[in-house]
């Protein structure tokens, strides 16, 4: 993908944010997030401190071992528009950030170069059932250019009251244009209680994943 | 990676999770309290909910204790001896949490 593909994609985003799961990078005023997913070949970590209702910064690292870089760069969170409504809450986020990009997942000797990204969310969730899409585009000029999609259903197997574990069931659909397999579809086991949200799963070709999410 | 690297990096991951002790250290109040005020709120939905406004809410002195309901839709909240906060302030401290007050309602005189 060109600078200006690119571009024109975070342009995208930003539309499509018109006006801002349980993995927020946006939280509440002076609330921090930090979380560390690993998948496959992959591990991201990422630092979130709300500063205003609706605008987050942070930090992000992501290590590819399979296409070989890494990157490491701050990054804003935005909240674009909130529906509360008496029995369900609907979202919309967008997040950028910029940064460096090396061509080798394992060390920062190698090249470097500007790399950037951009994404945008929207979710839907009552009590009991829970919606989520998500794209996200990535470039680092020479060392790769990749565009990701995932699509969540998720299903509460009982209602949780406040401070109780919260367990979903989750069925996610993957879609990287850029893989071999373009579409992989994973079940996904989340457990959120108090600050922690907890997800393990495995796409049904064997890469499993998991994340671990703080709020603090 | 196969499953069982995978698998093992999750739980190492869960193993840092004391990382929350820099939070407050007074659990989240899960039982219900004497409240001085009642608020109906809406997009209480989750339990991230619930911390959001536990926590907005216990940054404040004036706050002894905060219970959120996410079945009736309510955020309890019983102030300190002698203290109080104004409906609008409420108001304010919720909405800025990302959630919107439908009624706030006084049980008792502070």
């Amino acid at each position: 993908m060109r600078l200006p593909a690119f571009a024109a994609l975070a342009a995208a985003g930003a539309a499509l944010a018109p006006t801002n799961s349980d993995a927020r990078a946006v939280t509440y005023p002076g609330g921090w997030m930090a979380m560390a997913e690993h998948r496959d070949e992959s591990t991201m970590v990422e630092t979130m401190l709300t500063l205003t209702p609706n605008f987050a910064i942070g930090w992000h690292d992501e290590w590819d071992a399979e296409s070989d870089w890494q990157f490491h760069g701050p990054m804003v969170a935005g909240l674009a528009k909130r529906w509360n409504m008496p029995d369900a809450q609907a979202n919309i986020f967008w997040m950028a950030g910029a940064g460096v990009a090396y061509d080798d997942a394992e060390s920062i000797g190698g090249d470097a170069e500007p790399a950037a990204y951009v994404g945008v969310e929207a979710d839907w969730e009552n009590r009991r059932f829970y919606t989520l899409y998500q794209a996200r585009a990535f470039w680092a000029e020479d060392i790769d250019e990749t565009f990701s999609q995932r699509l969540r259903l998720g299903v509460a197997p009982y209602i949780a009251e406040a401070g109780a574990l919260h367990t979903w069931a989750i069925l996610q659909i993957d879609h990287e244009p850029e893989e071999e397999n373009q579409v992989s579809v994973s079940p996904v086991l989340r457990l959120f209680k108090d600050t922690t949200l907890f997800e393990v799963g495995a796409s049904l070709d064997g890469d499993a994943f998991a994340s671990v999410m703080f709020y603090f | 990676m196969n499953l069982i690297k995978t698998f093992a990096v999750a739980f190492s991951l869960a193993a840092i999770s004391p990382l929350p002790a820099f939070a407050q250290s007074r659990p989240a109040q899960t039982a219900p309290i004497a409240a001085d005020v009642v608020v109906s709120v809406n997009g209480l939905v989750c339990d991230f909910c619930a911390q959001a406004i536990d926590r907005s809410f216990r940054r404040r002195a004036e706050v002894n204790a905060v219970h959120v309901d996410l079945t009736e839709k309510l955020v309890s909240i019983d102030f300190r001896p002698n203290q109080n906060l104004d409906d609008d302030t409420i108001r304010d401290i919720i909405t800025r949490a990302g959630y919107t007050v439908t009624n706030v309602r006084r049980t008792a005189t502070p």
